[in-house]
């Protein structure tokens, strides 16, 4: 550590070592290089999103040997199973609240419907069978909650994904919306693992009134399938 | 007339070759504001100029009119790109993205000043070095980060104007070319520097 040598001049008057100078500019010199070295450890990060809608995302993936084309029925259930950070599966089912339930189901049927496929009574078995669920917890496996369908479709197995894998979502204070679309084929056994074809998840900070959050359901929905054009009939 | 024409000529000639033989002798070390252009696929990545930037440089004379020493420097690119989506294999995300690259420049740079005890000093200068660039996208909730260490080559050209006695104005246009690697594409760009230089280290 330097620091100023003074002395007096023969005139009374205090006067700096100049070599004691000398060594304090070489010392800011040596600051200046640490202090910008260290700038690496933080970044700068100015701008960013500024409405909640610029944070959310839509994100899809699907099974790539499987043909959607040949595919005719499908069938939509009438809840939205809802999960959250308390969820436990031994739970009795929760569902989504109106208006965002109506809003779910009643555009994935018209995205559907617009594609060329029919709607079917789940007892008239459907090829393709959609399990909307939504939810607001921290972190999730987006093929948890296979179970919570159980009782709906009465299905013995698990999930499993062909082909592909689906994402892995860790969030805070924002909500999920997952729709995995699986294919009832009637190969299978009961007790065998349901193939999800296709799934879509919009993810995003759950803020803002319902008419502003039912917007950006329809909008990310209407998302995921036009960047899905293979689910077409 | 015709050899008085001729003398003065000559006088003038012979005045600059003195002037031009005067000699690098002071150390300087210097804080410069820097504007930074993305170029090449640096550009296509970010296309907006940065306003947030600053280099600092050590240069220490090694003959009349070479000095050599190093400049260190920070630039923050930034880009809202917009709403957009990307597919990689089966899976594709669409969301707004925001795009930013922090470049650390550490180089070890050689001047050639033309008149160097002039009140205007012309100077060209080439430095070799890396430049770490620490890039990230944030999507949705979530940031992609990657970092990279680029091998670099920087010529510049400027001008110091003397102000007073041991300080200076500089004024810079500098090419910091950013080469490649595996993890990350050339991040290259123009930057405009103007700064204090200070003499009599």
């Amino acid at each position: 550590m330097s620091t100023f040598e003074a002395h007096q001049d023969f005139f009374g008057r205090t006067q700096l070592n100049r070599s004691a100078l000398k060594i304090n500019r070489s010392t800011l010199v040596a600051a200046a290089c640490i202090g910008l070295a260290s700038v690496p450890l933080t970044g700068c990060y100015p701008g960013g999103a500024e409405y909640v809608d610029q944070l959310d995302l839509v994100y899809t993936n699907y099974n790539p040997s499987f043909s959607f084309e040949a595919q005719q029925t499908y069938a939509l259930p009438d809840e939205v199973i809802f999960i959250d950070d308390n969820t436990r599966p031994t739970d009795p089912e929760e569902y989504l609240r109106e208006p965002f339930k109506s809003t779910i189901l009643s555009n994935l049927r018209a995205s559907m419907n617009a594609r060329g496929y029919t709607e079917v009574d789940i007892s008239a078995d459907p090829q393709l069978i959609l399990f909307p669920t939504a939810t607001r917890t921290v972190n999730v496996d987006i093929w948890y909650g296979g179970g919570y369908w159980d009782w709906w479709y009465g299905w013995g197995g698990g999930w499993y994904y062909p082909g592909y894998y689906p994402t892995y979502v860790s969030s805070y204070e924002t909500g999920t919306l997952f729709v995995q679309m699986a294919h009832n084929d009637p190969a299978l056994d009961p007790s065998e693992d349901l193939p999800v074809q296709w799934i879509g998840a919009l993810n995003g900070l759950l803020q803002g009134n319902d008419s502003q959050v039912n917007a950006r359901i329809k909008s990310s929905i209407d998302q995921m399938f036009s960047q899905s054009e293979y689910i077409r009939r | 007339m015709n050899a008085l024409r001729m003398a003065t000529f000559a006088t003038a000639l012979m005045g600059l070759a003195v002037q031009a033989r005067a000699q690098l002798s002071q150390k300087t070390y210097s804080w410069e504001y820097s504007v930074g252009i993305p170029v090449g696929s640096f550009g296509d990545f970010i296309e907006e100029t940065s306003f947030r930037g600053v280099a600092f440089s050590y240069q220490n004379p090694v003959s009349d009119h070479f000095s050599f020493g190093f400049e260190i420097g920070w630039n923050v690119f930034y880009e809202d790109a917009g709403e957009a989506s990307y597919t990689e294999g089966s899976s594709t995300i669409t969301g707004d993205q925001f795009r930013y690259v922090n470049s650390y420049p550490l180089l070890l740079q050689g001047q050639y000043h033309f008149m160097p005890e002039e009140p205007f000093d012309f100077y060209a200068g080439l430095g070799l070095g890396v430049i770490n660039h620490v890039q990230a996208v944030d999507l949705g909730l979530y940031r992609i980060q990657e970092e990279a260490w680029q091998f670099a080559l920087r010529p510049e050209a400027g001008i110091l104007y003397k102000v007073k006695p041991g300080t200076s104005f500089r004024f810079a246009l500098k090419y910091y070319g950013s080469f490649a690697d595996g993890d990350l594409e050339s991040r290259s760009f123009l930057s405009l520097n103007a700064g204090l230089v200070f003499m009599e280290f």
